[in-house]
């Protein structure tokens, strides 16, 4: 119960984001006018949230769909290619959506394994060893992203 | 040579499995509050496991590969249990070598064979830098 209304508290929080027109750019889930609770802190220590819209939240129904929460192709492939750049091993100017990141990148498979945790940290959840393999352009990692999100309702941090 | 091969590649996938499972200790690291800030353990978490698995990278031994898996497993399995993400250094007072000074080879390698199997990476001398 408590995980629902962390949930819709972060409805709350994104719906607010979009009346400041505010771009989280680090997650959709994090805005950083508010701090959002870690998973492990108390709902009633959530700054900037009553516990009057929390109650309010709990009467939403949830319809939010891939598209309406701001997660079009576009936007992640946006989100991807500025987590790429944003790795330091990597030269942003032989970046392309098709590069390979062993063979054109020059990056090893230790490096492999922390530009997808950088990808896991920005989109919020966690990618298994198997797929993690195969993941092995931009475009892969893109196109892996839009599955899984069109599987999900909406992204939990 | 399919065998080997096969094996080389089963530890290659291992090894990827425990520098991810040991990134994302770091991103959850609890610290110990009031002792420790848990961004700085964090921090040296990624640091010391890039530089150690990338000082192995090259190693192509399965025994000698497989060591160094058992030497990852067990410290991470020492930082969860103490909650202390740095190794414990053997602790060898200058004044209880019987020839003072450096010590003789012979010395130097029963010293060094004495260290535990997670202290296996700092045998030929890699010290960290504990701030």
């Amino acid at each position: 119960m408590l995980g629902i209304c962390r949930t819709k508290a972060s409805l709350t929080l994104q719906r607010l984001a979009k009346l400041n027109s505010f771009r989280a750019l680090s997650s959709f889930t994090v805005v950083p006018k508010f701090a959002l609770p870690s998973s492990n802190k108390h709902i009633s220590t959530l700054s900037g949230i009553s516990q009057h819209a929390i109650q309010r939240c709990s009467q939403w129904r949830c319809y939010a769909s891939a598209s309406s929460a701001g997660l079009s192709q576009d936007k992640i492939t946006e989100r991807v290619m500025t987590v790429i750049k944003l790795f330091e091993k990597i030269s942003a100017e032989k970046l392309t959506i098709e590069s390979h990141f062993m063979k054109e990148l020059g990056l090893d498979s230790l490096d492999h394994v922390e530009l997808l945790m950088a990808i896991e940290d920005e989109f919020g959840f966690e990618i298994p060893d198997q797929d993690a393999e195969k993941l092995n352009k931009p475009s892969d990692i893109i196109k892996y992203l839009c599955e899984k999100m069109e599987d999900r309702q909406y992204v939990c941090m | 040579m399919s065998a080997s091969a096969a094996s080389l590649s089963s530890q290659r996938q291992r090894v990827l499995s425990l520098y991810r499972q040991i990134l994302r200790l770091a991103r959850q690291w609890p610290g110990r509050p009031g002792v420790a800030d848990p961004a700085t353990e964090a921090a040296y978490i990624r640091t010391e496991a890039g530089t150690l698995f990338r000082q192995h990278k090259s190693l192509s031994d399965p025994a000698v590969i497989e060591s160094h898996i058992a030497e990852a497993e067990s410290r991470i399995n020492l930082a969860l249990h103490y909650n202390i993400p740095y190794p414990r250094m053997p602790n060898l007072p200058p004044g209880c070598l019987a020839t003072p000074g450096q010590p003789k080879r012979r010395t130097a390698r029963g010293m060094d064979d004495a260290l535990p199997a997670y202290m296996k990476s700092y045998k030929s001398g890699y010290a960290p830098k504990i701030k």
